[in-house]
């Protein structure tokens, strides 16, 4: 017999081998209690798909930031590197990941009490806010340098797709910097834009990325060493 | 799909304005030059402008210098202001173009007030690398400005589609009231998610080339329902085949199949009917189910 749990992945499509799908459809066709089954499962399952999205409530959001937060020191990813690492998705993680710390310097380096005069929030759900912003920035990171890595390997059609999902989700992080009042941050992340572009071009020479690939670093590089001085600087002044 | 096509658009947009300066390799010698300006980044400008300044003036590559003045941008004094506008003045053009899109990154509004000029008197390369340093610091009326003064249409499409990236919908319906409405206009409202001027001018049928420009336009920005609605009275209240058609394709782009399904039941023309059943066919939508059911038992 199979199981709701089986019928629920098959429902959306996940983690089910050919054969197990296979045993499904079979089962669907010649065993009227399974497709009885799932007929009111799947019904159930689009009446939880058609509620409203209800927005959380802010001091949920807060505990679910602490907790993930605290999960995140517990264990410590480690950098990935695979053999796909390629120029490309070097630049990327570069340009990303020090964006990241970018931020989170720029956001250190503001004194607590003009921080809450800013945001109007308490601190500590500030703090958790802008920890889970640095954070979602270097996830992005990562799995925008993965899929320049396979870009190569992509259909025309899904090369199309990924770069544009990276457009989309740099731009998404250029709004986030400007509500958190770092708009120098948003400004490099519209500048570097189109370097990322021309990174993420299958026409690109390796000499051309490596090239641009250092004007990267360098960009990313020099603003960080900008916002260390500044954090220096309000520290001496405390 | 809407989400995917404006995405599409975006990348287009952003794609230009990359100096040349930036692909070329730097030597081992000027990597250990490159290093020390950027260490200059932790000093102050009262130290660090004199030695970039001489950077910028001895014989060093072009390379060198496009890291100079990168960092020269970073310190928001006049000096530094002054030195990106010599350059953007100048005729070195890769130089020219750093120094431009630096002034973007820094920010300062008369740093950018002062491209105006520059902009009226550039090719239009450097009047792309302008507009590319509007773009970076979200200078919507410079952006304006710069499509008013546009007297190459390329330039001008270049700037409404850079305004349409940044949302600015005022400056696209001024733009629209002193030149009127053109493709790349029409373009940027998709982008800006301006639905009310597409409505505009897609309920217009004085120009039908704009109008089905617009109602297809209309299924990129999707505003919604409400944007369903006044496609489909557009499309009972017009005879005009090519109209109905982008009302069709419209709907398509914006995953309008409940609309579509509306004008399959109101229809009575059998050929009109086989034609929004196969667009719906194509959305690969459920709906579509309940079409061919219908048809099948007419």
């Amino acid at each position: 017999m199979i199981d709701d749990e089986t019928l629920t992945l098959y429902f959306y499509n996940e983690t089910l081998t050919n054969h197990q799908r296979q045993e499904v459809e079979h089962a669907l066709a010649h065993n009227s209690a399974v497709a009885a089954a799932y007929a009111a499962l799947k019904q159930d399952l689009h009446a939880l798909r058609d509620q409203p999205v209800v927005r959380a409530p802010e001091h949920l959001k807060y505990q679910w930031h602490a907790a993930i937060d605290q999960a995140a020191q517990q264990t410590p990813r480690a950098p990935q590197r695979s053999r796909w690492f390629t120029f490309a998705m070097g630049s990327a993680v570069v340009a990303s990941v020090l964006a990241a710390f970018a931020i989170g310097t720029q956001y250190a380096a503001t004194p607590d009490a003009e921080r809450t005069r800013q945001t109007g929030v308490p601190l500590a759900a500030a703090d958790a806010d802008h920890s889970a912003f640095a954070r979602s920035l270097q996830i992005h990171v990562q799995s925008a340098a993965y899929d320049l890595s396979e870009l190569p390997d992509q259909t025309s059609d899904d090369q199309s797709t990924l770069v544009n999902d990276i457009v989309a989700q740099n731009r998404m992080f250029e709004r986030a910097a400007e509500t958190r009042d770092a708009p120098e941050i948003a400004r490099l992340m519209r500048a570097i834009e189109p370097v990322l572009l021309r990174l993420a071009d299958k026409d690109i020479t390796p000499q051309e990325a490596d090239a641009l690939r250092m004007q990267l670093a360098f960009e990313l590089n020099a603003m960080l060493t900008k916002l260390e001085s500044s954090t220096s600087e309000a520290l001496t002044t405390i | 799909m809407n989400h995917f096509t404006k995405t599409l658009l975006l990348t287009l947009i952003v794609t230009l304005g990359i100096p040349s300066a930036f692909a070329d390799t730097p030597t081992d010698k000027d990597q250990l030059k490159i290093s020390a300006i950027e260490s200059l980044m932790a000093t102050s400008s009262e130290k660090a402008l004199p030695i970039l300044s001489r950077v910028m003036t001895s014989d060093n590559s072009d390379v060198v210098k496009s890291r100079a003045l990168f960092v020269i941008g970073q310190f928001d004094v006049p000096e530094s202001r002054a030195i990106l506008l010599d350059l953007a003045r100048g005729t070195n053009a890769n130089l020219q173009a750093s120094a431009i899109r630096t002034i973007g990154i820094n920010g300062n509004a008369d740093a950018l007030a002062q491209l105006d000029d520059i902009f009226k008197n550039g090719d239009n390369t450097v009047k792309q690398h302008i507009l590319q340093a509007y773009l970076i610091a979200d200078d919507a009326e410079a952006m304006f400005k710069a499509a008013v003064a546009a007297e190459d249409s390329r330039v001008f499409d270049s700037a409404v589609q850079k305004l349409g990236a940044m949302g600015a919908t005022q400056q696209l319906k001024q733009l629209r009231e002193r030149a009127g409405t053109s493709q790349s206009l029409i373009h940027a409202y998709a982008i800006a998610g301006d639905t009310e001027s597409l409505l505009a001018i897609a309920k217009d049928s004085a120009n039908p080339t704009q109008q089905t420009h617009a109602i297809h336009s209309l299924g990129i920005a999707d505003d919604g329902p409400k944007t369903g609605e006044a496609l489909i009275d557009i499309y009972r209240s017009s005879q005009n085949d090519t109209v109905r058609r982008a009302v069709m394709n419209g709907l398509m782009v914006g995953d309008f199949d409940d609309h579509l399904l509306t004008l399959f039941s109101e229809s009575t023309d059998q050929k009109e009917k086989a034609e929004l059943l196969r667009q719906l066919v194509i959305m690969d939508s459920d709906i579509a189910m309940q079409a061919i059911d219908s048809a099948l038992s007419e």
